[in-house]
């Protein structure tokens, strides 16, 4: 390689490698913080995201006095004279909490005559033998996170609870959900619908949702207010409404990280402006001599940039690539528990959907030298304004 | 001949700390002269010459290389005036003690642009006059005192200046170095540069007869033959 | 909880952008207030000198926003698109950035002030080796550059501020779409008349580049600029879409369309800026420009062949072109 400025600032690297290694270790330290949390939490957005694809486009409760209360088993009947709508299907949800350990599992009663809605489920259905689940009524299908748990409990076979009455069910575990559909799954025990009715005390004629499709999303303003017509007690939650709540989640808390980070970016570019402005002094001498052999301001301030850029783009792709194999070779160890840790079954195991996604890495690549090249600024110029007289010193 | 490439009128340079290093200075260099430029250390040779170099400006009078008035120039234009006109081996060298033989002296090729093969031969040729190319990997630091002053030459010749400025060339060189490097001065010459040099040292008017010697003393210009 | 997008992600990434330039820019504008001043080149005392090294620092600062803002244009894009999937009702970039009045004013500024910026360096670049003969207008232009940026950030406070993620806006084919009895061409033109004035105004800029016309390059550039958007949106993003009438300008800068929108902005910004600026460099500078002018008919040239590219491609996949539907009122697409 003939040299160039390119070359020499290489050179000016190699040179000064020790002020820029402790830079480059920081920044790759801090690169690896934010790109991990970045990485993760997009990550685990749009696992949900894609989880919540499969859910049914609504779902309709009742609710009075802001608790939701049993639906009429006939209300699905009318929601299908709506024009629109399809895949209408009766759901029994609801969380029930064991009294002596507070551990609480989500309890999805299914209609298993039923058309099925849920891709999710209908996927695990299809996966097991169907009739053998059917012909006993007890059987469940659960989630990764109540599975373990059940393990650790004496009877790992089955699951022991009670009726508003008081009357003791004993269920016996069929099948474990796959790990692939673990994310809302985990705490989830599915059931015959009639099981779940009973556990929570409902009629034969009632059950908590209903839920269905609307294939055509230009109706989807419309249909939940002819829903809410048929009887104004009625609340209709649609898929795109919580796909917003976790998506507004999501942003709630990425916001308040960058915010926070950006606070940590600042003391950095202190540090660094400091650093750069110690570092360019001592070489005050060769940029004279490089001045007084005929190099111009433009020169030097070409160099610099060329120095700053490798010391970034290098910390960068290091830090990046670390980060990245951290959330999805290592699965992200102390993040995962930070985000998921407090959640009722631990969601440990939880497959992160891995993507390089280039608006991530060019959110991560701002927040990163924008920041550095800034704080420079002034060292670099600084040093290229340096005058030639000093090579006569 | 009688076409001088170095005016200086009334020219003095008084330091921001207040010392009076040049006084109403007046001078005249002609092309492809070689001339001394002699007086005891803190006489101001160093200055004069960082002034004629367009590495500092007086702080009053006229400064004109090269057909340029140097003196008036800003900043900018200066830098550019450097990469054509001048080339200077300092009192110490100035060399970039890191950087190998080579790297240096294109480092001052840098900022011309030129093409990669032509930038090379005029490195080579640089190297081969000054008598260095059998160092042109080897460290500034690794090298002797001669061989630093030669590759010294050879940066501030490898531009092509017209002008060649010596800053006490041979404070650092044993006699044998000295006669050699009086030697390539004269080649030098020979290729029409205009020389210049600072120095004290008696050897070049041994050397290098009929040559001009300017005396400096206390800022001011003493005598001048030739 | 609340509806705006303050807190979103790429917004802030988007207003830290904003700031930091900002704050820099303020250090430039004081700096070339004082040399709008003191400046006196015929000076060589120490306040010009301090003066010609501050010069270097405004342009160094000028370098560093023009490199943020290069990244954060396309970014804003890519960010009012990611929000469309939140937005309800907005299919595109197009439906979130009509939201309320900030959006297309503040798009429109941003590209004006990368264009500034841009001028302003090539400015710069030319300035230095005339020896700042345009160094005065040269920080005029800063100051310039500053106020824009000012309200830049005001448009984009508000912009975002004001969006309510809870409110339907409308889509792109309801900003776009060819309504009945609407004609969303200019002076009246339809299609192929638009088509044709597309190609006859590209080799007129040709051909005024070949012969060195100044004046009749500067009217083609022009008009251009103003015919090959709307045959952009009206001709060819039906071609982009394979949707007869669909001519939203966002749409295809999404992934199903692979991005392919960003290139056919880039190059047609790109192609009339160097066009624009080869004309004030001729005219006000007074040196040759045919360097830029070449560049600027080169990337029009690329940029027109993408266009009939996708044309080309949708002929060979279907055997025919597109017919306009007549739209009966109905909104077809989407
Ligand atoms: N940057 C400076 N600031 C203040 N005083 C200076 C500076 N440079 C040189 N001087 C002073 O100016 C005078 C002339 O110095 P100069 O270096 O020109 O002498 P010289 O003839 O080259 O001496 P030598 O033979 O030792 O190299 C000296 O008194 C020196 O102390
Ligand atoms: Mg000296």
């Amino acid at each position: 390689m003939q040299p160039n400025r390119f070359y020499f600032a290489l050179i000016n690297l190699l040179r000064e490698a020790k002020g820029h290694i402790g830079i480059a270790i920081l920044s790759i330290i801090l690169i690896f913080f934010i790109s991990s949390i970045i990485l993760f939490s997009n990550a685990l957005q749009q696992t949900i995201l894609e989880a919540l694809e499969a859910q049914p486009d609504f779902v309709v409760q009742k609710i009075r006095d802001e608790v939701i209360v049993p639906i009429k088993k006939r209300v699905a009947d009318e929601i299908i004279e709506i024009a629109g709508t399809t895949n209408i299907s009766l759901r029994v949800w609801g969380r029930y909490t064991f009294s002596n350990t507070q551990k609480s599992i989500l309890i999805v009663g299914v209609d298993f005559l039923d058309e099925q809605s849920h891709d999710a489920l209908e996927k695990i259905i299809k996966s097991t033998d169907l009739n053998e689940f059917l012909m006993d009524r007890n059987q469940i299908i659960v989630g990764e996170g109540v599975a373990k748990w059940m393990k650790k409990t004496k009877r790992d076979k089955t699951l022991r609870v009670y009726t508003p009455k008081g009357k003791a069910v004993e269920l016996k575990l069929f099948k474990v959900i796959p790990k692939s559909l673990n994310l809302f799954s985990n705490d989830m025990v599915i059931m015959n619908i009639k099981t779940a009715q009973k556990i929570f005390g409902l009629k034969r004629s009632s059950v908590t949702d209903i839920t269905f499709d609307a294939p055509n999303e230009l109706e989807w303003d419309i249909i939940p207010i002819k829903v809410s017509s048929l009887d104004s007690d009625l609340r209709v939650i649609s898929k795109k409404e919580s796909y917003k709540a976790y998506q507004e989640m999501f942003d709630y808390k990425g916001g308040f990280f960058l915010l926070s980070f950006i606070m940590v970016a600042m003391s950095f570019m202190m540090l660094l402006y400091q650093k750069y402005s110690q570092v360019y002094s001592s070489q005050k001498r060769s940029i004279g001599i490089l001045k007084a052999i005929g190099w111009g301001v433009g020169d030097v301030l070409i160099m610099k940039f060329y120095e700053t850029l490798t010391v970034v783009v290098i910390s960068f792709i290091i830090g990046f690539l670390l980060a990245w194999s951290f959330v999805f070779i290592f699965d992200a160890p102390i993040i995962r528990d930070i985000f998921l840790g407090n959640s009722n079954f631990e969601l440990t195991d939880i497959k992160l959907y891995s993507s390089i996604d280039w608006f991530n890495i060019t959110t991560i690549f701002i927040l990163f030298a924008l920041p550095f090249f800034m704080s420079v600024l002034i060292p670099v110029w600084r040093v290229a304004t340096t005058s030639p007289k000093e090579a006569m010193r | 001949m009688k076409k001088p490439i170095v005016t200086l009128k009334d020219v003095s340079k008084i330091f921001d700390n207040g010392t009076k290093a040049l006084d109403n200075i007046n001078l005249q260099i002609f092309k492809n002269e070689t001339i001394i430029l002699s007086g005891v250390s803190g006489s101001g040779k160093t200055t004069l010459i960082g002034l004629i170099a367009g590495l500092d400006r007086p702080t009053e009078g006229l400064v004109e290389v090269d057909g340029v008035k140097i003196s008036k120039l800003p900043q900018i234009e200066l830098d550019s005036f450097r990469q054509k006109s001048v080339g200077v081996i300092f009192q110490d060298f100035g060399l970039i003690e890191y950087l190998t033989v080579y790297e240096n002296i294109i480092a001052s090729l840098i900022p011309l642009r030129l093409e990669r093969d032509i930038a090379e031969r005029r490195v080579q040729e640089a190297m081969r006059e000054a008598n260095i190319s059998h160092k042109a990997n080897s460290r500034v630091y690794h090298l002797s005192g001669g061989e630093k002053q030669r590759c010294a030459i050879a940066r501030a010749v490898v531009n092509r200046p017209n002008i060649v400025i010596c800053d006490e060339p041979t404070a650092n060189l044993d006699l044998e170095n000295s006669k050699q490097f009086i030697k390539l001065l004269n080649g030098l010459k020979s290729k029409g540069h205009t020389v210049i040099i600072a120095t004290h040292d008696p050897i070049f008017e041994r050397l290098m007869p009929n040559i001009r010697k300017i005396t400096i003393s206390n800022g001011k210009i003493e005598n001048s033959y030739g | 909880m609340d509806n705006t997008l303050l807190h979103n992600q790429n917004v802030i990434i988007l207003f830290f952008g904003s700031i930091s330039s900002l704050i820099v820019l303020i250090i430039a504008t004081l700096l070339a207030i004082e040399i709008i001043f003191n400046w006196d080149f015929n000076k060589t005392d120490k306040r010009q000198h301090r003066l010609e090294k501050n010069s270097w620092l405004i342009s160094t600062i000028i370098g560093f926003i023009a490199s943020i803002k290069v990244i954060l244009l396309p970014y804003f894009v890519f960010t009012i698109d990611t929000l469309s999937n939140i937005v309800p009702g907005a299919m595109c970039g197009a439906g979130v950035i009509s939201y309320n009045d900030y959006g297309m004013k503040l798009l429109f500024i941003k590209i004006v002030e990368l264009a500034l910026i841009a001028f302003w360096l090539l400015l710069n670049r030319y300035d230095i080796k005339s020896l700042y003969r345009w160094i005065k207008p040269k920080m005029f232009l800063l100051i310039l550059i500053f106020a824009i940026s000012t309200i830049q950030l005001w448009f984009e406070y508000h912009f975002f501020e004001a969006i309510d993620i809870h409110k339907v806006v409308n889509c792109c084919s309801t900003l776009y779409g060819l309504l009945e009895g609407m004609n969303p061409l200019p002076w009246g033109l339809d299609r192929n008349l638009l088509l044709i004035l597309f190609f006859l105004l590209y080799a007129l800029i040709l051909s005024t580049y070949l012969a060195k016309q100044e004046y009749l390059f500067t009217v083609a550039v022009i008009l251009f600029s103003i015919i090959a958007y709307y045959s952009v949106l009206y001709f060819f993003a039906p071609y982009i879409y394979e949707q007869p009438n669909h001519n939203c300008p966002f749409c295809m800068m999404q992934k199903e369309y692979h991005y392919v929108g960003y290139a056919v902005w880039s190059l047609y910004f790109i192609g009339i800026f160097l066009g624009i600026w080869s004309i004030f460099a001729q005219k006000v500078l007074k040196i040759d420009s045919q360097i830029s002018k070449r560049y600027s008919v080169t990337i029009l040239g690329i940029f027109i062949l993408l266009l009939v590219g996708y044309v080309l491609l949708y002929y060979y996949n279907n055997h025919t072109f597109l017919q306009e539907i007549k739209s009966t009122g109905m909104i077809m697409d989407m």
